[in-house]
């Protein structure tokens, strides 16, 4: 039994403490908006953030976020940050097939917070996720476009 | 894909051709409104049958939209539901497009078949339900005029309703109101499409879905009890189970079943993670594989290219087709230009893994599944169970990605017989990408030797292409009737060659047909994949050879077929292609047609260092004929475009000892955000019928790239991907 903290909630869960915390979240919480796209922390499908951090969550241990917030794409509209990304997202119209959209926004919104003006190169960095459909210059875009309204709204 | 389609032809011979089509539907008796069958709605809905059960206006005015076609990312919906809105007169919103029930009433007629391929979607989606809904506003318009009394020329329809036109205050009578008076009504056989000129952008159903983490994909089916299973594969094509020590994964917490299958060992536990780690925790013994290697593949289908002793691919449909002539202009030729070509077996590697959720009952079995092909894989199911088709229930989910590896279904019929083993619980079944890569079904490795004739003013008078490869059609899962179902005359290996814009005086196409036990499959754009390579790539071998401009030597070709230069010049003019480029520069450009639709690339390249280069901007145009939805169609050559580039740079799959040395994406060199280009995506403006758009940005971007660097160094590229050819990007 462990307790905890995802999306401003308590939820106790029964996993194994070396579970990867991919797994917990799909199965045992039921929020399977977090996706698994290869288990090896190559694809980034399966990107939250833990203490506002963007990690692979399928090669992070349930153990390793003991008393740590985290956060899945179902909390990603509950700031600003989280909804000036899913506005760009819709006015680019971003996402074909969209399973890796999850992945890429919930490290958008770490990149955005961090840095509300990413350089190309930043975006690169933050972005290594893999995308089949070949959406790439469409999310760099969105990604900007939000960093660009959350500026202009800031001042 | 589709089999022999272009711009002039009508092979997909949908029975919605608008003359005779409404008329057809009479006289069957189809044309009636009446209470809807109990499973496709609620008792309070209705549905213009023969519309029929296509469309379903519901008693609180939403129209639902049945399509035989999956969502799996590329955007057919949007456009379906926004044109038969626009088509019908209704607020967009009011419209959702579902997917219909695998019945014999809505299969794709073109196809016979209940699949998501070769932008049929649209293509025959738009034909059948434009005039229906067409016809079906229509109807509302003289149930109006019969109720009030007043002539239909003083009505209009306006966001599902319809209106008097000298009395705006008159209350108007919307759809659902009119649904019993419409069924005393027969249609116009003749139904006035609306100009899609006027028709409002079209907005995705699941967009908002897609990103908030809402949107259900086969992978999230959760059906109550839900157990998991992880597979090992047989580490090569041809090797099999002979033992297994399963002692340590049986004691496994968590564990409900090991099961051993002829070529793999699964695991069903009661969570992933149990499922996982059990799995690894077996010790499986098996026979050896077949000693495939990719290398020794290569090298047969090299050797096959160039002696030519296959099988003619000769159309009575193709009139450039003619080997005959072909050998003609080769005896009489000027100067022959012989090049040897060769591309690797590539992947699909959708991001959603391939994974499937299958419950065995005593009677009947049920499959929750993101599929490109629900109904070949029902059959496939039903076979391995013993039970009749329809006792098999298919739940079709929207598919993350499917690139033609959703069309097959070999992993559906493994999870069967694994759920087979804990009847009556549902279990799931995911690949990892390891497995994946092991099960095969590759775009196949293929080898073409293209050979030129060209006379004394270096003009082009034959093509003769040799080509070897295995039978698609022998491999694939999925059935096209539409070309023909004969393994012996694979007809996807003339894509890419026939029904080019290019009139090509006499074209001799030779398939050598090469087995070698690798499974192959439909990959995104098919044989135009690597024929348009081999085709664009020889163009511009010749260019150089009898020192002509490739535009020039293109232009010609090109000269009866208005069309394909009017395209030419649009994709130069976008890219900017007369502008002078400074030293250790260069541009090379690729164009094709398929599906009806003509695409290209213009690629501006600069060497960096000797076989380092830098990609300076992607140009692609795209003529698919009338655009329903031009966001979406850009999305789709960028898309494609993205998908040929990551197969182009590096991407292959590579087979040592029967075994793919492979066993990740990053393996094999999937494409990241980093590594694309500037690009351009430009449609050129068409009135004629809609093309296809998914599969069209792939084929070009490989030569146009060759071409390009050819260009820079006049050191021709036969071998893909690019870093087998001494390339790299800088």
């Amino acid at each position: 039994m462990q307790e905890l903290k995802i999306n401003g909630q308590q939820r106790v869960v029964t996993a194994a403490a070396d579970t990867p915390l991919l797994w917990v979240i799909r199965d045992e919480l039921g929020l399977t908006g977090t996706k698994f796209g290869c288990g090896v922390a190559q694809c980034g499908a399966c990107t939250v953030q833990v203490d506002g951090v963007a990690m692979r969550s399928c090669a992070m241990l349930l153990a390793a976020v003991q008393g740590r917030p985290f956060r899945t794409v179902e909390a990603l509209h509950e700031d600003r940050v989280g909804r000036a990304l899913q506005q760009s997202s819709t006015a680019h119209r971003v996402a074909q097939c969209g399973y890796c959209q999850s992945g890429m926004l919930m490290a958008a919104h770490a990149l955005l917070t961090a840095f509300p003006s990413p350089t190309d190169g930043q975006i690169h960095d933050a972005m290594t996720h893999l995308c089949r459909c070949g959406t790439y210059p469409l999310i760099g875009a969105s990604v900007r476009d939000a960093g660009q309204a959350l500026r202009s709204s800031a001042s | 894909m589709n089999a022999y389609s272009n711009d002039s032809d009508d092979s997909i011979s949908v029975p919605m051709r608008r003359r005779g089509f409404l008329t057809g539907l009479l006289a069957s008796g189809a044309w009636v409104i009446a209470p809807v069958a109990a499973a496709q709605a609620t008792a309070a809905s209705l549905s213009i049958t023969g519309l029929s059960h296509w469309l379903q206006l519901e008693a609180d005015g939403t129209l639902r939209v049945f399509t035989n076609v999956n969502d799996i990312g590329q955007g057919t919906w949007a456009a379906l539901r926004a044109f038969v809105a626009h088509q019908l007169d209704l607020p967009v919103e009011r419209v959702l497009v579902a997917l219909a029930p695998i019945e014999p009433k809505f299969r794709n007629p073109a196809i016979r078949n209940h699949a998501t391929f070769g932008s049929l979607g649209w293509r025959t989606g738009s034909r059948s339900l434009g005039p229906a809904a067409a016809a079906a506003r229509e109807l509302f318009l003289h149930a109006a005029s019969a109720r009030w009394g007043v002539p239909v020329e003083a009505l209009l329809t306006r966001e599902g309703a319809v209106w008097q036109q000298a009395n705006p205050d008159v209350a108007p009578l919307r759809y659902e109101a009119l649904l019993a008076d419409v069924a005393a009504l027969a249609p116009a056989d003749n139904p006035v499409l609306r100009p899609t000129a006027t028709m409002a952008t079209p907005v995705p159903q699941h967009l908002a879905e897609r990103i908030n983490g809402r949107l259900r994909y086969g992978i999230d089916a959760r059906p109550e009890g839900l157990l998991h299973a992880a597979v090992l594969h047989a580490p090569g094509f041809g090797a099999r189970l002979k033992s297994v020590d399963d002692a340590a994964a049986r004691r496994h917490p968590g564990v409900v079943k090991i099961v051993h299958l002829p070529d793999a060992v699964a695991v069903v536990a009661k969570t992933r993670w149990a499922a996982l780690q059990a799995a690894r925790l077996c010790k499986p013994a098996w026979t050896a594989a077949h000693p495939i290697s990719s290398t020794a593949i290569r090298t047969q289908l090299l050797a096959a290219a160039r002696r030519g002793r296959g099988r003619d691919l000769v159309l009575p449909s193709v009139k450039e087709s003619a080997p005959k002539q072909a050998q003609d202009a080769f005896l009489q030729a000027h100067l022959v230009v012989d090049a040897l070509f060769d591309v690797p077996f590539l992947p699909h590697l959708p991001m959603e893994p391939l994974n499937a959720t299958v419950q065995v009952l005593p009677d009947r079995a049920r499959v929750w599944l993101s599929t490109q092909s629900a109904q070949d894989t029902q059959a496939a199911v039903a076979v391995v169970l013993g039970l009749a088709p329809e006792r098999v229930e298919m739940l079709v989910f929207p598919g993350g990605g499917g690139f033609g590896r959703r069309l097959e279904h070999d992993w559906v019929v493994q999870a069967a017989v694994i759920a087979r083993e804990v009847p009556g619980q549902p279990i799931q079944l995911i690949w990892d990408r390891a497995a994946e890569l092991q099960a095969g079904y590759f775009r196949p490795a293929s080898a073409a030797r293209v050979r030129l004739a060209l006379d004394a003013q270096g003009r082009i008078t034959g093509l003769r292409a040799d080509i070897a490869q295995p039978s698609l059609l022998e491999h694939t899962g999925v059935t096209n009737p539409m070309g023909g179902l004969d393994p012996s005359l694979d007809w996807t290996a003339s894509m890419g060659w026939f029904f080019q814009p290019y009139a090509m005086p006499a074209l001799h196409l030779n398939w050598t047909r090469v087995e070698h036990g690798v499974p192959c499959a439909y990959w995104r754009s098919v044989g135009a994949s690597q024929n348009q390579f081999f085709y664009e790539c020889a163009l511009d071998i010749a260019a150089r050879k009898v020192d002509r401009d490739p535009i020039e030597l293109r232009r010609e070709l090109l000269a009866a077929h208005p069309r394909g230069l009017a395209f030419l010049q649009a994709l130069l003019a976008h890219s900017g292609w007369h502008e002078q480029l400074p030293p250790g520069q260069a541009r090379g450009i690729a164009m094709g047609a398929a599906n009806g639709s003509i695409s290209g690339h213009v690629v501006h390249v600069e060497l960096v260092a000797p076989g380092r280069f830098r990609l300076l901007r992607i140009t692609a145009a795209i003529d698919a004929g009338v655009v329903a939805d031009a966001s979406a169609v850009k999305a789709q050559v960028m898309g494609g475009t993205a998908f040929g580039l990551s197969a182009a740079l590096a991407t292959e799959i590579s087979i040592k000892a029967g075994r793919v040395e492979q066993t990740g994406l990053l393996d094999a060199q999937v494409l990241q955000m980093r590594t694309m280009p500037p690009l351009d995506v430009h449609i050129v403006p068409s009135e004629l019928r809609s093309g296809g758009v998914g599969e069209e940005g792939v084929p070009t971007i490989a030569p146009a790239i060759a071409n390009a660097l050819f260009a820079l160094t006049g050191k021709p590229v036969h071998r893909l991907p690019l870093s087998r050819s001494g390339w790299q990007l800088a």
